[in-house]
């Protein structure tokens, strides 16, 4: 292990000493993802949004013993427009996001029993406050036709003698959901909850394979740019100390951009969380966290595993950037499916084109370590430790002296 | 086989890339404990041959021997023997002058007292001060680079060392320095160094003997006196002129 700890002792200097790179990759994530995530939500409240309210309506009417008037509707949409921050403008005018119609004869029609009332949102193109009045107003209705409707079954109900329950007229069909777990035992919220947040830690790894295939690229291309490559390679080193020492130092670095990566992207979503009152941290189990760690480390050295064939055996930055590029790709494939495709239940043609792939263990241990299912995740484990092993060995045999010095560049 | 008093020994060496024939039938025997200048217009085949005696390229055809030991086929023992310094080498610029002799040190002989006694000894060549030696080396001017390089391939103490243009691009008193160092360096210990050059001056005043290539062929090898008392030149620039001739 001498000779492999002289290259790592050589990379890792190299490596830490270069500080402004090593902020931009691994520390400005951990800065920039909670920034846009609470700029995103401070720069929506601190747009105004201007709605105007016309109101045509002349007409009234009741049902059920309830009379009802426009001018109730459109208060109930003022107010809650209100709520959320919106300046709503009385009558006919211009520069706002939306304007709300409501035409003569609605409260007439809303309170018959054979014609519809017309509410009209007009929305103003490109405004996103507009789409926010749209949401706003459509739930309103949504609220406002259930209990309209309510009253009207009720008073049809009473006109025919019938016993009517509103609920079995409106939602003649209620699904109910329950969610259970392997074995059958149903299970919380939060355990569901848990599985969701694994999906999401295993999109997170599609940040990790960046970082270590430029590091290793800047490695092994960087020395030859850099002409240290050829002394080095003249000296009785062994070549596979100077792979596996320069991916395993490489690997150090790439945990550490890989991880605050990570970390940012949850951040991401944890800083909204917080703000509507829900730790997200806290419900992430601490052998999920091991996992996530392990999956990050275990994606960082199947980057490496996989680039560096390609990368020593390219001639310049650019083709070992191109090999990189394909690797990243692939990673970000794979991670992306795992967010939506529970990959073992694909028919086999697909699921095995995807467990060629290391980076699916890696999304698959993760997965599998929080559904408690250990042995296929350990499984999943050891695939991937052979593949890493594997590749490297090919990298090791791939290595060719006259090939990395005569690359074309 | 380490016995051999031949340093190095090519017969009928070919190396070609493509279509390109970079050496052709080279020929040259090194005696053990020289200063060995290998001249030669740009691409006439020095680097290429350097390279091949540094365990870097294999030869297309021919046999190369080091201190006996054939190559490729021995290509990691005689690694152990010798150092190589390309043209232009680099050094790791975010490490200091000592980490960048203490890396290659270690290089050799791993993580003992033994890499720190001989890091020390490539101070002492280097000839620069401990405070600059503390710097990183991308503070380097050319000439520091070059002497701490230098430095770096003979500390090793390796009986064949490989220097490729150890002074091109210097300025006069860089390069004065360095020649100083292999000087002192080649009469304190017996080893056997190779270098390749274009300063007929440095090559006559360094070396025992010098081979002058061209087009891939060696064409004349003995000391630069001989050369110059046979093919009648004042110096040895002249000789090489009226030896490779309109070929340059």
């Amino acid at each position: 292990m001498n000779p492999v700890y002289v290259v790592i002792w050589k990379e890792l200097k190299d490596m830490l000493r270069d500080i402004r790179t090593l902020a931009a990759i691994a520390f400005l994530p951990l800065l920039i993802l909670p920034l846009m995530s609470l700029t995103s939500i401070y720069a929506q409240g601190l747009q105004p949004g201007y709605v105007a309210l016309i109101n045509y309506d002349r007409s009234s009417g009741s049902i059920g013993g309830v009379n009802i008037t426009s001018d109730d509707v459109l208060r109930e949409i003022s107010e809650t427009l209100e709520k959320y921050g919106f300046q709503v403008i009385q009558g006919v005018t211009t520069n706002v996001d939306a304007t709300i119609i409501i035409r003569e004869g609605f409260a007439r029609n809303l309170t018959s029993l054979t014609e519809r009332a017309r509410l009209e949102l007009i929305k103003t193109l490109g405004s996103s406050k507009a789409d926010q009045v749209e949401s706003i107003v459509s739930n309103i209705v949504n609220d406002l036709n259930f209990r309209i409707a309510s009253l009207k079954i009720a008073e049809l109900g009473s006109v025919s003698g019938l016993n009517v329950s509103v609920d079995s007229v409106l939602r003649p069909v209620e699904a109910q959901v329950r969610v259970v777990g392997v074995g059958g035992a149903p299970v919380s919220y939060e355990e569901t909850l848990k599985v969701y947040i694994a999906r999401f830690l295993s999109f997170s790894l599609i940040f990790v394979t960046t970082p270590s295939t430029a590091y290793i690229t800047d490695s092994v291309i960087g020395e030859k740019e850099r002409k240290t490559l050829e002394a080095l390679l003249s000296t009785p080193v062994p070549r596979y100390a100077l792979i596996v020492g320069k991916v395993v130092s490489t690997s150090l670095i790439g945990l550490l951009t890989g991880f605050t990566n990570a970390l940012g992207l949850l951040l991401f979503a944890y800083v909204p969380s917080l703000i509507y009152g829900v730790n997200l941290f806290s419900l992430i189990p601490g052998s999920v966290m091991l996992a996530h760690f392990i999956a990050i480390y275990s994606s960082v050295l199947s980057s490496l595993a996989l680039v560096t064939p390609a990368v020593i055996r390219s001639g310049s930055y650019r083709t070992a950037q191109a090999s990189s590029m394909i690797i990243i790709s692939i990673a970000t494939i794979v991670f992306f499916i795992s967010l939506y495709v529970d990959i073992e239940q694909l028919s086999d043609i697909y699921k095995w084109v995807l467990y060629v792939i290391p980076y699916t263990h890696a999304s698959l241990f993760i997965k599998f370590v929080a559904l408690g299912m250990l042995s296929n995740a350990l499984t999943h484990l050891v695939i991937l430790s052979l593949v890493i092993i594997s590749l490297m060995y090919i990298s090791i045999k791939l290595f060719n002296e006259e090939r990395i010095i005569y690359g074309r560049t | 086989m380490l016995s051999s008093n031949k340093a190095v020994s090519v017969q009928g060496v070919v190396k070609n890339f493509g279509k390109i024939r970079a050496l052709d039938k080279v020929g040259i025997e090194i005696n053990e404990g020289i200063i060995f200048g290998l001249i030669g217009p740009n691409g006439a085949g020095k680097t290429t041959l350097l390279r091949i005696l540094a365990t870097l390229l294999k030869q297309d055809e021919g046999v190369v021997r080091v201190f006996g030991y054939d190559l490729p086929e021995n290509r990691v023992l005689v690694r152990r023997y010798i150092s190589y310094l390309p043209e232009d080498a680099g050094l790791y610029s975010r490490l200091t002058g000592w980490e960048n002799l203490y890396y290659y040190a270690m290089l050799y002989y791993g993580r003992t007292t033994r890499a720190l006694e001989v890091a020390e000894v490539g101070a002492k060549i280097s000839g620069l001060s401990e405070r600059d030696l503390s710097r990183k080396t991308s503070e380097y001017s050319k000439g520091m680079v070059r002497r701490v390089a230098i430095a770096r391939t003979l500390m090793i103490g390796s009986r064949l060392v490989i220097l490729d243009e150890p002074t091109s691009g210097l300025d006069v008193f860089s390069a004065y320095a360095i020649r100083k160092i292999l000087k002192e360096y080649s009469r304190n210990n017996s080893v056997t160094i190779i270098l390749s050059s274009h300063n007929m001056i440095e090559v006559e005043d360094l070396c025992d003997e010098v081979a002058l290539i061209n087009k891939g062929r060696i064409i004349v090898q003995d000391s630069p006196k001989e050369l110059i008392h046979t093919y009648g030149g004042k110096n040895l620039e002249e000789v090489f002129i009226s030896l490779a001739g309109e070929g340059l």
